[in-house]
């Protein structure tokens, strides 16, 4: 019979932690290019209030992330269960606080943040009720970024069966 | 304070919305190209843009009519007065009331409640209050008010306190409700109020919105300078029209002050600034 250990010593470091370094750097003090492993990805602005901006901001990244990171969790898992799902789609509404301490508007001065995040994820996936709630929840759990800031602020995920 | 030639001019603006700061990044883009740089300034509300203002934190005040009227005063009117939105000009307030109330005019306004915008709303509460007043019905006295106090500081900016003041006249909560004539033709077109359930019983005299103001100090033949450069907008050409559609205007016309009467009879009436 195998004895359970709970010597931290034979606990490795890469086994518990998965360590990822970016650089950034800024060549014309106006614009920020970010590093990955082999790509690279440049933004100008945390924030546009302009619908007509083209350019992908801090803020249109952060919410891609979010969404993506759950879609994809769903997504593996299905894969996992011989692709269950046959149809995906998710809708992110986000809502930014202060935002007009952003916009250098005088008389105000509160911290901006990202207070609520609704997603909807709406599925085609041929379960029962039930197994589809617990097909949902499980996936769920595998996204990091939704675990890491279902710690930190309000994010409802929503999901809705496709008929 | 912009005194040199080459120095940018800086504008206030009162900004309660973040998308309003596109139309003047556009607008300062447009002075830009003409040869004349622009700062652009945002406030909180007008009491805070008429003290950057007083304050030469800026040169020009894109002013409510109220905040022109502080400035005025402030000033001993020795402000200058720069152009104005021909959408600026010669706007009314509307007395509405529901079709089946019986009320005709503003003599059945007596002893009813009537819902008014918020407190400092040039249009939807000191003006009516005046022209109900020129017209025998005393405030505070005569009827009641019942004031729907949205964005309080932004001098009425925000549709927000007209229109609640209008849904609680359709919900029956008040008796009759003011609404600036262009939200209440807007209302009519896009269905937010039944005109079949409701009906204008009275408009006031015409008065002029908003304005732009520089500071007594100011160079006058910058200011002009400036107004020059912001009369070239055209209407014709597709790159202004966007920026002017955006802004409400079609032309930058000549500002005035006897478009301000009323409002001025309303501050001694209610001594607004007195308070």
């Amino acid at each position: 019979m195998k004895k359970k250990t709970s010597d931290n010593r034979n606990t490795l470091y890469e086994s518990k932690i998965f360590d990822i370094n970016f650089r950034g750097t800024s060549n014309d003090l106006s614009r920020v290019k970010v590093f990955t492993n082999k790509s690279s990805i440049q933004i100008e602005k945390q924030i546009s209030f302009d619908s007509e901006n083209e350019h992908i901001t801090s803020v249109e990244y952060f919410a891609g992330s979010v969404l993506s990171s759950i879609l994809l969790s769903l997504l593996e898992q299905s894969k996992k269960r011989g692709s269950i799902i046959e149809e995906i789609e998710g809708v992110l509404n986000l809502s930014l606080e202060n935002p007009l301490t952003l916009a250098g508007v005088r008389g105000y001065d509160e911290e901006p943040v990202i207070s609520k995040i609704m997603i909807t994820v709406f599925l085609y996936a041929d379960l029962e009720d039930n197994e589809f709630d617990d097909f949902c929840t499980k996936a769920l759990t595998n996204s990091p970024i939704y675990n890491t800031l279902k710690k930190s602020m309000k994010l409802e995920v929503l999901f809705k069966k496709l008929l | 304070m912009s005194l040199l030639s080459n120095d940018r001019v800086k504008v206030g603006a009162v900004i309660y919305d973040p998308k309003v700061t596109v139309i003047w990044e556009i607008i300062a883009d447009f002075f830009k190209e003409e040869g004349l740089e622009i700062e652009c300034v945002f406030y909180k509300d007008y009491e805070k843009q008429v003290d950057g203002l007083m304050n030469k934190e800026i040169d020009i005040a894109w002013n409510s009519p109220l905040a022109w009227l502080d400035t005025y005063l402030r000033t001993d009117g020795k402000c200058q007065m720069g152009s104005m939105r021909d959408t600026d000009r010669d706007r009314k307030t509307c007395f509405i009331v529901r079709k089946d109330s019986g009320i005709t005019n503003l003599d059945g306004l007596k002893g009813k409640t009537i819902g008014f915008g918020a407190i400092d709303s040039p249009q939807a509460r000191l003006i009516p209050i005046n022209h109900l007043y020129k017209n025998g019905l005393e405030f505070e006295e005569d009827y009641s008010e019942k004031r729907f106090d949205i964005g309080v500081g932004l001098h009425g900016d925000h549709v927000g306190g007209e229109l609640d003041a209008v849904k609680a006249l359709m919900e029956g909560t008040v008796d009759a409700a003011v609404a600036l004539d262009l939200n209440w033709d807007a209302w009519k077109k896009d269905g937010t109020v039944d005109e079949n359930q409701l009906v204008c019983i009275d408009t006031t005299d015409l008065f002029d919105h908003c304005i732009f103001v520089a500071h007594p100090e100011f160079s006058t033949e910058r200011f002009l300078e400036w107004q020059k450069v912001l009369n070239r907008m055209d209407y014709n050409n597709d790159d202004h029209k966007n920026m002017m559609d955006m802004e409400g205007l079609k032309e930058w016309v000549e500002g005035r002050i006897t478009g301000f009467q009323q409002l001025r009879e309303a501050n001694n009436y209610l001594k607004f600034f007195d308070k």
